[in-house]
């Protein structure tokens, strides 16, 4: 079945790959449970593009630098939700539209593969094997096997654009459709929250003890463009210090999440890189369930409309002063 | 007939304890709530950190001597009021925080090999680092060797194997039921160690079947490794290298999906670069130095705004040359242990063997 | 609260129950002006207040009150013109948005959502600004315990 989807895919590219300058996809890892992005040029190159449930990488990422650095234009193989990047790009004329040209993938669901690593009890996977509904992974001494449905990434079980991606100029239609029950968006957000102020100043302090301020969770996203000029790393003027502990590696992860309110389309890609394994996406999704409770705003949905905070109502529905006196 | 010195597995908590009274001991120690193993001591171990002499550590051994943020010093500006034209600069210095000795238990020998390489850098001829060395004397290394290789451990093809205990004061190697020693320095340090924990240092003869395991278990071991990658030869790398250098196409083309973060580097044993910054608040400060990274924009820039290295190509090319190239130059080794580390983190499938192969086959 | 920043312990003390540090960013033209004549009408005020003056409520960055939460303040009050009222007509439209959606965050990294405030006061209400100062160094207090 999946090969059906490869071929299919491989024969949209032969037909495009004349007119573009590079094509960015997906293609075999040696690593278990991994992908690499690959960048075509050329036909033969073709068959090394591939397409599966592991195909967890936002290819967004790269379309902004990229497009900066050539002349023609670029295809990028996306699912449906990496789209969201791609439009809020060109909403906020990050890129230009006839630059890029997004093939889209109708998807049945991606592996996040920290939940199966957790599975595993956190032993080192020396190799895995998918097929349509189970995975098999081996660890240096034992092997397991895993039903698919229950190793989703967090948002296919909330996702609602699988085959109809909000914008594209290539859909491949899949016949595998996203066969999962769906859970309530924000639910864990919600259920993080009632462990009350303390636990939840604890908790994140916590996590970020083990932040080494990498950055690659910044450069990993797709909307956070401005990786060469950061904020976070400036001398002058000196807005954060540079010392890596778990209060400076909050503030920056606090500022980063304040330059995407209204933005990060949630695509889970930052939590993911995190080598600390901190559960960054959980801070994304309290920002966006605020703007959509305040605004009713989605990122990514729409192509030529401002994010929130790029523009102003004079009445707000949502937002009640609050008295002091 | 050769006396074998052994530690029994099931003595080995005991062990363990035992020295910690009389040094600080520090351990890979896994965090079973995000799974990231890091040396850490052994004080923290409870239900939620058990040790794991397993696999590799997410960090490597260079976060205890040369961690991630450390203070120089503080000073303070010192006004005298009868005196307004004159300032005083009062520095203080961090003391000697720890004097107790250390024992870090656990360590592969490819980290081992990471720490001989950090001394190179901080303490050889007059560059010697008095903060590194405050952390890194009094330290006895007991190395385990691996009886599991991983697909991404290369240390055979740069000249290392799983089993050299390079400057190790112990090594250990495990045949499942016991830890045999197989490495000891000479040492009086050493000596006195062994002399005081001799209860859990037992001995016996060498035996055809602990012979043959011993034997068996390095000979698979390499095996395994060297199949990992190919072997690397110091000399035709650094030509490779050099001819090379001006190749921007294809560093470019190898490099392209990088997305210049510091994970490699950070979590790698031998890099070393910091950056140094002051802070101050009114009239008080410090200056500390953090870990910095090449792969990094900053890292080039220069006041008058230019940038030197300003594409990833160019610094990813400076990451690969530093040690592939100008480290053998200067200390004749490669400046990589082959832990693999890099691979592991890296959030977009970079293998640094796969670009070496391809500058290689050039 | 100990939302403080443990890499730069030297360079801040742990404050104490009565002695409070709350920050506030007052916009120039209306805020600022009406603490000013709060301050010449003899109003009496808390001290526990550090006023910054920012050009514009729509000048205040969200990471100025992050920034002063993590060097240690027990609380940020943010004051500007009224909505419409604005010098540079629409730069406190903006500022709402984004302090809005501060005040519903702040909760989440686990500080309470009272220690931090916006208040529109115009240069006229002198009396409003002394009553909203008040009132805030009081909650501020009522958390700290
Ligand atoms: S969120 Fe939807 S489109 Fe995205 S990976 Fe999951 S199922 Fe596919
Ligand atoms: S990826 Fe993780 S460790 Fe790296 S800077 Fe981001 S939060 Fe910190
Ligand atoms: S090789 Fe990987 S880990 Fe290293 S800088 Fe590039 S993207 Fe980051
Ligand atoms: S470059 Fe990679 S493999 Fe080599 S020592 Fe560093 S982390 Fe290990």
């Amino acid at each position: 079945m999946v090969n059906i989807l490869e071929n299919k895919l491989k024969e949209k590219i032969s037909s495009l790959i004349e007119e573009l300058e590079i094509i960015i996809g997906y293609s075999e890892s040696k690593a278990p449970l991994k992908i690499n992005p690959v960048f075509i040029k050329t036909k033969e190159e073709i068959d090394r593009l591939i397409f599966n449930n592991l195909c967890v990488n936002n290819l967004a990422t790269y379309s902004y630098y990229l497009s900066a650095d050539t002349k023609g234009k670029i295809g990028i193989i996306l699912k449906p939700c990496d789209v969201k990047s791609i439009i809020q790009l060109i909403s906020e004329e990050l890129l230009i539209k006839n630059k890029i040209k997004t093939i889209v993938i109708g998807c049945n669901g991606i592996i996040d593969y920290k939940k199966i690593n957790k599975a595993v009890n956190y032993q080192k996977i020396i190799s895995a094997k998918l097929d349509e509904n189970n995975i098999t992974v081996n660890t240096i001494d034992k092997s397991f096997n895993f039903k698919l449905k229950d190793f989703f990434a967090q948002k296919c079980y909330v996702c609602n654009i699988y085959d109809n991606p909000p914008y594209y100029d290539e859909f491949i239609e899949n016949d595998l459709k996203l066969n999962l029950e769906k859970k309530k968006e924000y639910e864990d957000i919600e259920e993080f929250e009632k462990s009350g102020l303390e636990k939840i100043y604890k908790f994140w302090e916590e996590e970020f003890n083990n932040c080494i301020r990498c950055y690659a969770c910044r450069n990993i996203c797709p909307l956070e463009v401005c990786r060469d000029k950061c904020i976070a790393q400036l001398d002058e003027p000196h807005w954060q210090s540079h010392k890596i502990n778990s209060s400076e590696g909050k503030f920056f992860q606090l500022i980063r999440i304040f330059h995407l309110a209204g933005r990060c389309t949630e695509c889970g890609e930052c939590e993911r890189v995190c080598p600390a394994n901190i559960e960054l996406l959980k801070l994304m999704k309290k920002v966006n369930q605020i703007i959509l409770k305040l605004f009713d705003y989605r990122p990514g949905l729409i192509l030529d409309m401002k994010p929130p905070l790029l523009t102003f109502k004079n009445v707000e529905q949502n937002i009640k002063d609050e008295e002091l006196i | 007939m050769e006396k074998l010195i052994y530690i029994k597995k099931e003595s080995l908590k005991n062990f363990l304890e035992k020295i910690s009274k009389d040094y600080d001991v520090y351990l890979p120690i896994q965090n079973k709530k995000n799974g990231i193993i890091n040396f850490d001591s052994i004080n923290i171990l409870n239900e939620n950190y058990i040790m794991n002499l397993k696999e590799k550590t997410r960090q490597s051994l260079k976060f205890l001597f040369f961690p991630p943020y450390e203070s120089l010093f503080e000073f303070e500006y010192k006004k005298d009021i009868k005196n307004p034209e004159v300032t005083e600069i009062a520095l203080s210095k961090p003391g000697n925080s720890n004097l107790r000795e250390k024992v870090i238990f656990g360590i592969k020998p490819c980290d081992v090999r990471g720490i001989d390489y950090l001394d190179l850098v901080f303490n050889s001829g007059n560059n010697k680092d008095p903060y590194y060395l405050n952390k890194r004397e009094n330290t006895i290394i007991i190395s385990i060797g691996c009886s599991i290789v991983y697909p991404d451990c290369f240390c055979t093809s740069i000249g290392g194997s799983p089993f050299n205990f390079g400057n190790a004061n112990i090594g250990l190697l495990d045949i499942g039921s016991d830890l045999i020693v197989t490495k000891l320095d000479e040492s009086e340090k050493i000596k006195k160690f062994i002399a005081d924990y001799k209860d859990f240092f037992e001995k016996k003869d060498m035996d055809d079947e602990t012979e043959n395991k011993i034997n068996e278990i390095v000979l698979q071991s390499n095996k395994t490794c060297s199949t990992n990658w190919k072997k690397i030869n110091p000399e035709n790398i650094t030509a490779k290298m050099e001819s090379t250098f001006k190749e921007d196409a294809l560093w470019q083309e190898i490099t392209k999906k990088c997305i210049s973060c510091a994970a490699c580097t950070y979590v790698c044993p031998t890099c070393v670069c910091f950056n140094i910054a002051d802070e101050q608040k009114d009239k008080k400060g410090e200056r500390y130095r953090c870990w910095d990274f090449c792969t990094n924009y900053y890292y080039t820039l220069e006041a008058s705004g230019h940038n030197p290295r300003e594409k990833i190509y160019q610094r990813y090319r400076n990451k690969i040359n530093c040690k592939y190239n100008y480290f053998i130059k200067r200390n004749k080794n490669l400046y990589c242990v082959g832990c693999g580390r890099c691979i592991d983190v890296c959030p977009v499938g970079m293998d640094i063997r796969e670009i070496v192969s391809s500058i290689i086959s050039f | 609260m100990n939302f403080i920043n443990e890499g730069s312990k030297s360079l801040n003390v742990k404050n104490k129950k009565e002695d409070v540090k709350i920050v506030a960013f007052l916009c120039n033209w209306c805020s600022y002006a009406g603490a000013d004549a709060a301050g010449t009408s003899r109003l009496r005020q808390p001290e526990d207040i550090r006023i910054i003056r920012v050009p514009c409520s729509g000048r205040i960055n969200p990471l100025f009150i992050l920034k002063a939460f993590n060097l240690g303040a027990d609380g940020v009050l943010v004051s500007g013109c009224h909505p419409n009222d604005c010098h540079y007509s629409e730069g406190n439209f903006y500022a709402r948005r984004r302090l809005e959606v501060i005040k519903e965050f702040l909760p989440f990294i686990g500080i309470d959502k009272r220690r931090f405030s916006y208040q529109w006061v115009s240069a006229s209400e002198a009396q409003k600004w002394q009553k909203v100062v008040i009132n805030f160094v009081k909650i501020i207090k009522e958390i700290n315990g």
